[in-house]
C-alpha cells in the first residue's frame, strides 16, 4: 500500500501478512506513521484517492459463502455490500463520523434500511434496540437526539450501535477510545469486548497503546514504519518480547507500579517514510544494532508456535 | 482548612485562595444570563517552591481554567492567587510584565503554539528581545545554549528550520526551550506529552525532570494521565467538577487513594500486563455530569458506590485525613 505524495512515494504498508480467525481479537499496535490505520482502511477500501494498493491480496470469506473473495479486486458495487454489513467500523472521533444534522436514531436506521431493505419503522425499532444493546440509558429518547447533545462516550456508543447494526462478521475499531477520558475508555472497551463475544464477531483493534491491546486482545501485531515487527499471543509477547522495538514499547508504556522510578526512553525519532532507513527500519534507534541490521532487512519471520519477529537476533 | 498543609514542607511560591471562575451560559441575546458553568468553584491550595505538582481530572473538571487563572490569562469571578506573597490580580500592567518572566507555560499541541512563519531562532530570540537588554551576540549565545539544554544538537542544524520541518517531539523541545529561556521560577505544563507518540513521550518526561532538578523550578503539570503525574510529580491535586477532591503526596495518593473518585480514576488506568485486566471491573460507571447544573451535595454522588443521603444534601469540605486533604463524607 503506497501513498503518492508531492514528496515522493510513502510506503505506508510494505509487505504485510496478517490473518484474523473467526471470533478472534487481533490488536494492531503501532505509533503514528506505522501504517496501522492505512492497513485497516485498505481492508474496507476507504483509502484517499492518492493512495494505491500496489500489490497484494485481502481474502475475506463472507458468511454463508463457501468461496473466499479478494477485497482488493472486488468491484465497488459488491464492496458496498460488505462494507458496513459484513465488516463494521468504529472510528476514533465519533463527531466527525456522525452526521451533525441528523438524529442519531435515524443514522442508525439508515444503514439497516440500506443493507437489509426493511421498512423505515422496522429499522427505527431496531435502532432503539441497538441503543439498548450498547447500554445507552433511555434509548428511545436518545434516538431523537442530535450528536451534539450527547457526551463523547455516548457518541462513541452510538457509533458502535451503527457498526454492529447489520451483525457484521468482522469489527474494525480504529483507536476507539483515544479521544475519551480514562473512566469512559474502560467502559467502552468493556462494551466492545462484550458485544464481540455475544455476536461472535472477529475484532481488529487498532491502537497506539499496548495497555489497551493487553486488556482486549488475545493476539497482537506490532507495527513500525510500515512493517510488522512482531506478532504473537499477548501473554507471550508481554513475558518475553522477541523484537527490541516491542521490548522498548513495553518499557516506555506507563504503569502505576513504576511510580517515581527511573524512566526509560527510546532514543531518536520516528522515521520519515518517504526515505525509510536501510535494512531493518528500527536499526537507527535499536540498542542492539549490529552491522548487518543497516545492510540487510530481516525477513518477516516464520510463525513458530504462534509467534514471529522480524529481527536478526530472533532468527 | 484552606489547603495550606503542603506549605509546611517549604515556602509557598503560589497560594490559591477560594478561587472561583463562573462562565455565563448565554440564554438570550439581550439580558443577563442566569446560568453559569462553575468551571472553578472555590479552590484553595499552596504550591511549595521547587516541588512538582500534578493536577489531574477528567475533561470538564476545570483544570485548564484553573491554570489560566493562576497565570492571569483570564480574570477570576472571585478569590485570589498569590505569587511570592503578592496578589497577582491586584498587580498593574507593569508589575504583571515583570511577573510574566517568572511564570511560563507549555501547551499540549506544540504545532499550534509555535508561529509557523518564524524560524526556531526567531521564536527563541523573542523572549530575550522582550524582557532583556541583551546584545545581539548574547542573545545568539543564549539561544544556542537553550537548544543544547533541550537536546536539539547541534543547534546550528535546528536554528534556521521552521516548525513544520520538525517532528512532534522536537517541536515540544522547542516549546520547552522557549518556556525556560528566561529561567522562570514557576512553570505550568498543560498536557505536555499527550500529543506525542509513546516512544517520544518518555524522552520529554526525562527532559522536564532534568530541567527541574537543574534549574530548581516549580512545576504544575496538568494532565488526565495519572502515570505521567507519577513519573514527574511529588504532589498531586485531584479535581472533579471545579473542586479539589483530594490532594497529597503522589506515592500515597496512588498507593491508597481515599476519595472514591480518585479510586475510580486509578482503577481505570490500564496496564500493559495482560494478567491485569481492568476493563472488566464494574466500579467504573457514568460520565462527568454537566458543570452547568452539577449534582447537589457532593458533585460525585451519582457515580459514587458509597453515596449516602448526606452526600446528596451536603457538600463535603476538604479536610485533613492521614496527612492529606480529602473532600468526602466517608472520612468525617
Amino acid at each position: 500500500m503506497y501513498y503518492h505524495t508531492s514528496r515522493g512515494v510513502v510506503k505506508a504498508v510494505d509487505g504485510v501478512n496478517l490473518s484474523i480467525r473467526v471470533g478472534e481479537t487481533l490488536g494492531l499496535v503501532g505509533e503514528s506513521g506505522s501504517g496501522k490505520t492505512t492497513l485497516a482502511y485498505s481492508i474496507v477500501r476507504l483509502l484517499p484517492p492518492r493512495a494505491r494498493i500496489v500489490d497484494g491480496v485481502i481474502s475475506f470469506r463472507p458468511r454463508g459463502m463457501d468461496q473466499v473473495v479478494d477485497l482488493v479486486k472486488l468491484p465497488e458495487s459488491r464492496m458496498r455490500e460488505i462494507r458496513g454489513r459484513r465488516i463494521g467500523m468504529i472510528f476514533q472521533d465519533p463527531m466527525t463520523f456522525l452526521n451533525p444534522v441528523m438524529k442519531v436514531g435515524d443514522q442508525i436506521a439508515e444503514g439497516i434500511i440500506w443493507h437489509e431493505k426493511c421498512s423505515r419503522d422496522e429499522a427505527k425499532e431496531r435502532a432503539i434496540k441497538l441503543l439498548e444493546e450498547v447500554k445507552v440509558p433511555d434509548p428511545s429518547t436518545v434516538a431523537s437526539y442530535y450528536p451534539h447533545q450527547l457526551s463523547g462516550g455516548m457518541r462513541q456508543r452510538v457509533m458502535i450501535a451503527i457498526s454492529i447494526s447489520c451483525n457484521p462478521q468482522l469489527l474494525i475499531a480504529d483507536e476507539p477510545t483515544t479521544a475519551l477520558d480514562v473512566t469512559v475508555q474502560a467502559q467502552i472497551l468493556r462494551l466492545i469486548k462484550e458485544l464481540q463475544t455475544k455476536f461472535g464477531m472477529s475484532l481488529l483493534l487498532i491502537t497506539h497503546d499496548l495497555a489497551v491491546a493487553a486488556n482486549v486482545c488475545e493476539r497482537v501485531a506490532v507495527m513500525y514504519a510500515g512493517k510488522i515487527m512482531e506478532e504473537g499471543n499477548i501473554h507471550d509477547i508481554y513475558r518475553n518480547p522477541m523484537h527490541p522495538y516491542t521490548a522498548a514499547m513495553l518499557r516506555v508504556t506507563p504503569r502505576l507500579a513504576g511510580i517515581g522510578g527511573s524512566i526509560s526512553a527510546i532514543e531518536g525519532e520516528l522515521p520519515d517514510l518517504t526515505n525509510p532507513p536501510s535494512g531493518c527500519r528500527f536499526h537507527p534507534r535499536c540498542p542492539f544494532v549490529m552491522e548487518r541490521c543497516s545492510r540487510e532487512e530481516p525477513p518477516p519471520g516464520s510463525m513458530t508456535s504462534g509467534r514471529r519477529a522480524a529481527c536478526w537476533m530472533a532468527l | 482548612m484552606d489547603g495550606s498543609l503542603n506549605s509546611s514542607h517549604g515556602q509557598a511560591i503560589i497560594q490559591v485562595r477560594d478561587l472561583r471562575k463562573y462562565f455565563p451560559v448565554s440564554t438570550q441575546i439581550f439580558g443577563r444570563s442566569r446560568r453559569f458553568v462553575r468551571a472553578v468553584d472555590g479552590v484553595s491550595f499552596d504550591i511549595s517552591k521547587q516541588e512538582s505538582y500534578g493536577l489531574i481530572g477528567e475533561s470538564g473538571s476545570g483544570k485548564t481554567t484553573l491554570a489560566r487563572l493562576i497565570l492571569r490569562l483570564i480574570e477570576p469571578t472571585s478569590g485570589s492567587v498569590y505569587f511570592d506573597g503578592q496578589n497577582i490580580y491586584k498587580m498593574n500592567t507593569k508589575q504583571m510584565a515583570l511577573l510574566r518572566r517568572k511564570m511560563q507555560m507549555i501547551f499540549q499541541d506544540p504545532l499550534s503554539s509555535l508561529n509557523p512563519s518564524k524560524t526556531i531562532r526567531q521564536s527563541l530570540e523573542q523572549p530575550f528581545k522582550l524582557h532583556t537588554s541583551f546584545s545581539k551576540e548574547q542573545i545568539e549565545n543564549e539561544v544556542a545554549h537553550l537548544l543544547e539544554v533541550v537536546g536539539l544538537t547541534p543547534p546550528e542544524s535546528f536554528l534556521d528550520r521552521f516548525p513544520h520541518e520538525l517532528s512532534g517531539g522536537q517541536r515540544q523541545r522547542v516549546c520547552i526551550a522557549r518556556a525556560v529561556a528566561l529561567r522562570p521560577a514557576f512553570l505550568i505544563a498543560d498536557e505536555p506529552v499527550s500529543a506525542l507518540d509513546v516512544s517520544v513521550r518518555a524522552q520529554i518526561i526525562r527532559l522536564l525532570r532534568r530541567l527541574q532538578t537543574e534549574s530548581k523550578m516549580t512545576y504544575l503539570i496538568i494532565t488526565h494521565d495519572i502515570a505521567l503525574v507519577g513519573s514527574l510529580c511529588s504532589h498531586v491535586l485531584v479535581m472533579y467538577l471545579g473542586k479539589i477532591v483530594e490532594s497529597g503526596h503522589v506515592e500515597e495518593v496512588i498507593r491508597s487513594p481515599l476519595h472514591p473518585y480518585t479510586q475510580m480514576l486509578l482503577s481505570a488506568v490500564l496496564e500493559p500486563d495482560p494478567n491485569i485486566i481492568k476493563i472488566q471491573r464494574h466500579v467504573l460507571q457514568g460520565e462527568v455530569p454537566s458543570p452547568i447544573n452539577p449534582p447537589s451535595g457532593c458533585h460525585f454522588h451519582p457515580r459514587c458506590p458509597y453515596a449516602t443521603e448526606r452526600c446528596k444534601r451536603e457538600p463535603p469540605r476538604l479536610t485533613e485525613v492521614d496527612g492529606r486533604l480529602v473532600a468526602c463524607h466517608l472520612y468525617t
